[in-house]
């Protein structure tokens, strides 16, 4: 677009503009809540702001012109209107929110899954920057399809090949702006010297001025680098993008208000203007904050600090001073001055009468320091890279220190958070609770089912969770208190809800999401019918008989955490019920017509007591009934009611009746006990009106059987639920002990096990017969058999779960004792085997996940390097880009060594190294087992190279360098496994309230050295796993 | 049905609301018309084979009647004139869907299939299959024949961010619904031709379901909105397998049961352990399900939708399938595909063969049938889900003209403008289904 052609249109489109944007604000109301005046000073400042020569666009998200998912360009641009993407990536039913904005009485735009677009934004050569006003929500950042560690923000194109983008930093909450070059270089930018705090609202603007690239958080100068090479246009075809942008480029769930966007090149003085439009500064102030930024720009951080701290004492306003105290703070704590950074910090977060956005902005800077998240771990900051050169490609391979000190930073923010909202409960909080609620919320009361007077102190006031979300619905809709109570001004009203509203993260341990606070379980479901290894051990228990082929159900696929337990991926066919029919009537006919003397299920216990003799005439339905009633507990894990057994009583009599066979009729009523959706399905009902309910126990003691055995409970769990001691966590704990001790908990070790490890009974993928004769399926079950006994074993015996990975021994038969050459007597049968060396132990070195990780006729690095890296280290690793060729290591020339060098050649190729660099030396490691998992020396009479370096510079040599550089990312390993156990724990993807379960794992593996059953314990003694969320039915 | 009959009306007012498909409904307006007219019914099969094709060898020569088969095409010699060849078809909605999933599952409907990991698991809507199938309640035994030959496959892919499930379903009874496919024959095989045997305990089974459907109903009503969608499914498999009791009872008479029933007693199926031989079972049944009208509509996925399956008994291939369509333009890989493709190909050649010598009336099965074969992408090295290889072979009751190569209009077309013709075909009049713009003919 020439200038002169757009500007021409800005002239046309102005007038509408102008008075759209008085319409639209017409309603302000005129107080406002700590800005006074602030929409007639914001509204001068959207004036000012039409007017600019230099505007492209302007979005306020006010509007939506009629049309749910579009937004006007007040800037009167033509067809630049912003529109949700039809792009469906996660999906388009409910692609954005509108939520509150920056100002109470403006909305704003929530994206986490399609982005808003418009055609592409032609940059001018001689410079550009945006403004935007955005919250993000920490950990609740949505991964990316690919990349797990950038959010994008704007993007213009792809900003990788042309273009520019904003994103957000999973990790470390900086910003980064960045400028696409084309291919093969990489973009350049710059990344923020400071973290955006997740929950707040931040102003951010970005500016290029053909100099330099530079990032502003809240009005000031944050970091900037140089560049005075050209701005590569993007094609017509592109895009203008916020929100989501897939490719790759990850997402984040942020929220977005007042965005403009200027084809020339804001300065300083602007930047501030924009973002605090109700603040002025002196010439003078003006001047010295441009000193401040040529300071920052020579990363002379200190003396960018005096300058600010200098200046506090000039200011007028509170809210300024508050403002210079924060930047003077950061500047200190990057510049190394930790303690005249916290001295500052403390100031602020304290000060009642200045935003959030500065009040948490300091709050998460204090806490920072505090942990040694300080200026030395800020990922852009290194010594090695003056140039503060964004390499986001590099950044997207996590560092495991930083990682963990993100971890602590957040636990310590949720320490923090909640000391501050309890003890803000003391103060000001528990006066107004007596003088206002407790009148009437005594002990002697009966409004409502709370006894207000027992909350005494902030500490009671957390245990109470979720009351207070109740609590200020009931007070902001001025339902509570009621108009003949005492009256509550609507300052302390505001007061109270914002108290309410603000309980911190912490408490999340003790909640599930629920409709009111998250989308998180919108149409999830969480009924489930039993899947098909749990079906046919629920068979095993229930009437001690197997199942044959033709009566065994399909299998199903996964969703979740990748197990297939998941409710959402568990349908219901007609061959299932086909199967479920069949089953039920070929299995009991068979206890009941060949009576096996050695049969201890359930059932053949209970016909042996119930039927030694033919009941006598009259007493035969007394019989039948006691048989039903007890088979059907069994089998629907929960006490019976009368009317169900009234039910199956009645069916049996009907068929009693209509065959005169006593036999049809008990085989029939029996049968229904199995077809029944009771038995079938994990009922866990509703019981009242409340969203979040915590378990009975027998719903526990299933939920229990069926993550360590893959079956339903036996006889001593459901006494325990019965009598309600499976609530006490003590006999929890034995009880999983005592279940991990019982041969069932083979049902882990697969149901677990083995789809951890991606061993799929049902893969295609067979090594190739020729090349591998000694591959039978003999050999394919012994493997699978190993991979379930190792890990049952680290379970049961609880043993440090770390094992997994690091482990002196393996579980081994006379074939594969053979087949790994282990130096020892030939066991008979299945044992455990010392090892010595680092050829064999831990999952990496199993038979099975070897096999499963090559191609039929070779081994594949590639993706035993994927394996490792998606499996063990929980990291995704994307598809390879679509024009990028594949070595062609079938033809008859490559032999290892040259498949090697190719490889290599290959990983040079930038697109590629991104994952190559780190995949394929994890799967070089492994080079000395062959695709049948055989050890190897020498592959074709050449040595086999099993060394290999990462990025990092960590050496690898064979399976112990592997293993070695595990252990130093054990910290990585462990929170993957945690979140895995999780995961199939409770059958679903896990959501950030599921998190602190992890964090808490964790936490005890670290501290207390907790075994793996004490990991299994802690995930049943979690919240999640004890409560259950419900839909509201209809 | 000598009791619980109050019970059971009441309950299925109830939850006739609820649930997607009238089975008694349809069944007793059914009984009511004359059955067995003069006319033989039009059947429908859909074949899906994966991992696309290497086109250059595919796309046949020439346009209409006198164009020449390529090579791949080549196995089609004996039966060219019962075929008609379809290109420039295909799925924009699949475009800038990752991998395979978003190639397959929607090979029926046509829609976008979402991307997920589980939750919120859609095809974007009912398959085309389906919509057939629902035309033929009340009419057959078996309205709806969903086969395979893989099990499903657990896991998620996370390169891609799709459950793996996506891989295994063609048809949807919904967007939401995908209908695992039967991969045991002898199961396929007691479905279609057990009735006499089950016939037995069929009054049993009665007051069995009439109990279960009870039972369940009592069950939904204690669970939330969503956990109750998971409870429809079960009653709407109860109610289907209902609907084979009472169409047996209803229809034991009439020739179309009884020779099904005598097919039963001749023929034979044992386990099979041979992709080749599972293949060529499935399809045998399909045939007989058909002859016998005792099935009017079937869905086969002849593999997996991202397949490894092994070819070394062809000669000259020596890596997976998978592997191979990443040829990357290397001959000798494409030499590779190219054989597997053709493979697949003499499948579906040898199967319409069959259908054709099957008598019926006057003329033959292949006459009254539409048999489409194809698969979800066309180029599997680049996944593009444009000009899909596709076959229609038969006449549907002399009301499609075979025997040549169509080319989409303009050179490209929504697959879905076919699918409206063959609905149209089947007896189902409508102007659109999922994203067509037109029927492709009349």
């Amino acid at each position: 677009m020439t200038s002169s052609g757009k500007y021409g249109l800005l002239i046309v489109g102005f007038v509408a503009a102008l008075s759209a944007a008085t319409y639209y604000y017409r309603s302000i109301p005129n107080e406002l809540p700590l800005y006074g005046t602030y929409s007639e000073q914001w509204l001068s400042n959207r004036e000012k702001l039409l007017t600019r020569k230099d505007l492209v666009a302007l979005y306020t998200f006010q509007d939506q012109s009629g049309q749910q998912g579009v937004f006007a360009d007040l800037s009167g641009g033509w067809n630049t209107k912003l529109k949700v993407s039809e792009e469906n990536f996660f999906g388009a039913e409910r692609p954005f929110d509108m939520v509150e904005g920056r100002w109470p009485w403006k909305n704003a735009v929530a994206l986490d899954q399609l982005p808003l677009e418009r055609s592409p934004i032609q940059v001018s050569q001689a410079g550009f920057s945006f403004s935007l006003w955005f919250r993000h929500h920490g950990s609740g950042m949505r991964p990316g399809p690919n990349l797990d560690y950038t959010g994008n923000i704007l993007a213009l194109g792809d900003g990788v090949w042309s273009g520019w983008k904003l994103s957000l930093m999973a990790r470390s909450n900086a910003l980064v702006f960045e400028l696409g070059q084309p291919k093969p270089q990489y973009p350049v930018g710059v990344a923020s010297a400071s973290r955006v705090p997740p929950r707040t609202w931040t102003h951010v603007a970005g500016t290029w001025d053909r100099n330099k690239i530079s990032i502003y958080i809240n009005g000031f100068l944050s970091n900037s680098v140089p560049y005075q090479g050209e701005f590569f246009q993007v094609e017509s075809f592109n895009k203008f993008r916020i929100g989501f942008v897939g490719n790759g480029l990850g997402s984040a769930s942020i929220e977005v208000d007042e965005l403009v966007l200027f084809d020339s090149s804001l300065n300083a003085e602007d930047v501030f203007a924009i973002a605090w439009p109700n603040e002025s500064l002196s010439e003078d102030i003006n001047q010295r904050m441009q000193l401040a930024d040529r300071h920052i720009a020579d990363a002379q951080w200190l003396q960018a600090a005096e300058i600010y701290d200098s200046l506090i004492d000039q200011l007028s306003s509170s809210q300024l001073r508050a403002l210079f105290q924060l930047r003077t703070s950061q500047c200190f704590a990057i510049g190394g001055e930790s303690d005249a950074a916290m001295q500052r910090l403390t100031i602020v977060q304290d000060q009642a009468d200045v935003s959030d956005t500065i009040r948490d902005t300091a709050k998460a800077e204090s806490l920072a320091i505090l942990e040694g998240v300080g200026p030395d771990t800020y990922p852009f900051k290194s010594d090695d890279e003056p140039q503060n050169r964004v390499d986001a490609h590099r950044l997207s391979v996590p560092v495991p220190q930083y990682d963990r000190a993100m971890d602590q930073f957040t636990q310590y923010r949720n320490v923090r958070d909640a000391t501050v909202w309890m003890s803000r409960f003391d103060h000001d909080i528990m006066p107004l609770v007596n003088q206002i609620c407790v009148g009437c919320h005594d002990a002697s009361s009966t409004n409502g089912d709370i006894d207000l007077s027992t909350i005494a102190s902030g500490e009671i006031a957390g245990k109470h969770g979720s009351f207070w979300d109740l609590a200020a619905r009931r007070v902001e809709k001025r339902e509570m208190p009621p108009a003949d109570a005492t009256p509550l001004s609507d300052a302390d009203r505001q007061k109270l809800v914002r108290w309410m509203r603000n309980r911190p993260r912490a408490a999340f341990c003790e909640e599930l999401a629920t409709e009111d606070n998250k989308r998180t379980y919108h149409s999830q479901a969480s009924t489930r019918r039993l899947n098909r290894l749990e079906f046919i051990n629920a068979y095993r228990d229930l009437l001690g008989v197997g199942l044959s082929e033709d009566t065994l159900p399909p299998s199903d696929g996964a969703g979740g955490e990748g197990f297939d337990n998941v409710a959402d991926v568990l349908f219901t066919s007609t061959s299932h019920m086909d199967t479920y029919l069949k089953a039920a009537a070929e299995s009991i006919d068979a206890v009941i017509d060949y009576p096996v003397s050695d049969n201890r299920s359930i059932l053949a216990n209970l016909l042996r007591d119930e039927l030694k003799t033919q009941p006598a005439q009259g007493h035969e339905l007394a019989a039948v009934e006691r048989i039903l009633a007890t088979f059907a507990r069994h089998a629907w894990r929960r006490p019976v009611e009368g009317p169900e057994v009234a039910k199956l009583l009645e069916l049996f009599s009907i068929v009693r009746n209509e065959s005169e066979s006593f036999q049809e009729g008990l085989e029939v009523s029996l049968q229904a006990v199995l077809v029944s959706p009771n038995f079938l399905f994990v009922v866990e009902s509703e019981r009242d009106e409340m969203n979040v309910q915590r378990l009975t126990a027998h719903e526990l003691a299933t939920r229990m059987a069926l993550t360590l055995w893959a079956s339903i409970p036996d006889q001593e769990l459901m006494r325990l639920a019965a009598s309600g001691q499976l609530n006490d966590p003590q006999t929890l704990r034995q009880q999983t002990k005592r279940m991990l001790e019982d041969p069932r908990s083979r049902g882990f070790g697969e149901a677990f096990g083995a789809r951890w490890l991606g061993i799929d009974e049902n893969s295609e993928r067979v090594p190739d017969a020729t090349m591998f004769p000694e591959f039978s399926d003999d050999l394919k079950q012994t493997f699978r058999e190993e991979t379930i006994r190792f890990v049952t074993h680290v379970f049961r015996e609880n043993r440090p779960p770390f094992e997994l990975i690091d482990a002196d021994y393996v579980w081994a038969n006379d074939t594969l004792a053979e087949h790994y050459q282990l130096q020892t007597d030939r066991p008979s049968g299945w044992q455990l085997v010392k090892v010595t060396g680092s050829q064999r132990g831990g999952v990496m070195t199993l038979g099975s996940v070897l096999t499963a990780t090559s191609y039929a006729a070779r081994t594949s690095p590639v993706l035993r390097g994927k394996w490792v890296m998606e499996r063990l280290l929980g990291t995704s690793v994307p598809q390879p880009p679509p024009t990028v060729p594949s070595i062609d290591q079938s033809a008859p020339e490559v032999t290892a060594t040259t498949f090697r060098s190719r490889l290599e050649r290959h990983r040079s190729d930038p697109q590629c190294m991104v994952c190559h660099q780190t995949m394929d030396p994890l799967g070089f490691a492994l080079e000395n087992y062959d695709a049948i998992g055989r050890w190897r020396d020498n592959e074709n009479d050449v040595p086999v190279d099993s060394q290999a370096e990462l990025p990092d510079g960590t050496k690898l040599a064979g399976p112990e360098g592997l293993k070695k550089a595990l252990i130093e990312r054990r910290g990585e390993v462990e929170r993957q496994l945690v979140r895995k156990l999780l995961g199939y724990s409770l059958g679903k993807a896990l959501d950030e309230y599921d998190q602190c379960v992890v964090d808490r794992c964790i936490k005890k593996m670290e501290e207390e050295k907790i075994g793996a059953r004490e990991l299994l314990e802690e995930i049943f003694l979690s919240f999640p796993f004890q409560h259950r969320y419900f839909h509201k039915g209809t | 049905m000598p009791s619980l009959p109050i019970n059971r009306r009441r309950m299925l007012q109830g939850c006739g609301v609820a649930l997607g498909l009238p089975y008694l409904e349809s069944l007793a307006r059914a009984s009511q018309a004359s059955p067995d007219t003069a006319k033989p019914p039009v059947r429908a099969a859909f074949l899906h084979f994966p991992n696309g094709i290497w086109e250059a060898d595919w796309n046949p020569i020439g346009i209409g009647k006198n164009y020449q088969l390529s090579k791949t095409l080549a196995p089609l010699r004996d039966v060219k004139d019962d075929v008609l060849v379809c290109t420039g078809l295909g799925k924009p909605h699949s475009d800038g869907g990752d991998g395979h999933y978003s190639k397959t599952a929607n090979f029926l409907t046509g829609m976008t299939v979402k991307k997920t990991s589980g939750k919120d698991i859609s095809a974007g809507g009912i398959s085309v299959d389906q919509l057939m199938a629902k035309a033929s309640l009340g009419k057959v035994l078996v309205p709806s024949l969903v086969l395979g030959v893989y099990p499903v496959e657990t896991g998620i892919d996370r390169s891609v961010g799709y459950t793996r499930a996506y891989g295994y379903y063609v048809s949807w009874q919904s967007a939401g619904r995908p209908i695992t496919p039967e991969i045991r024959p002898s199961v396929v095989y007691e479905t279609l031709f057990g009735g006499a045997g089950r016939h037995n305990r069929s009054s049993q089974n009665r007051h069995l379901l009439d109990y279960v459907l009870e039972d369940a109903n009592s069950v939904r009503a204690k669970l939330g909105r969503q956990d109750q969608h998971k409870m429809d499914e079960y009653l709407d498999s109860v109610r289907s397998i209902e609907y084979r009791l009472e169409y047996l009872k209803q229809n034991r008479q009439r020739d179309q049961i009884q020779n099904a029933q005598r097919v039963g007693e001749s023929y034979k199926v044992g386990p099979v352990h041979d992709f080749r031989d599972h293949i060529d079972i499935m399809l045998d049944l399909v045939a007989l399900a058909f002859q016998t009208d005792t099935t009017r509509v079937c869905s086969m996925m002849m593999a997996g939708g991202s397949s490894n399956q092994s070819f070394s008994f062809l000669d000259g291939v020596d890596e997976e399938h998978h592997t191979l369509s990443h040829h990357e333009n290397n001959p000798r890989k494409i030499s590779q595909y190219q054989k597997i493709n053709q493979w697949y190909v003499e499948r579906y050649a040898k199967f319409v063969a069959k259908l054709r010598s099957i008598k019926e009336g006057e003329g033959t099965l292949l006459d009254n049938c539409m048999i489409l074969f194809g698969s979800g992408m066309s180029d599997g090295n680049r996944h593009d889900p444009f000009n899909l290889p596709i076959l229609l072979a038969g006449k549907a009751r002399h009301r499609m003209e075979t025997g040549r190569h169509l080319a989409a209009p303009g050179g490209s077309a929504p697959l879905c403008n076919l699918y409206v013709s063959m609905l149209d075909k089947f007896g189902i009049a409508t102007k659109s289904f999922g994203d067509s713009t037109a029927p492709l003919f009349d």
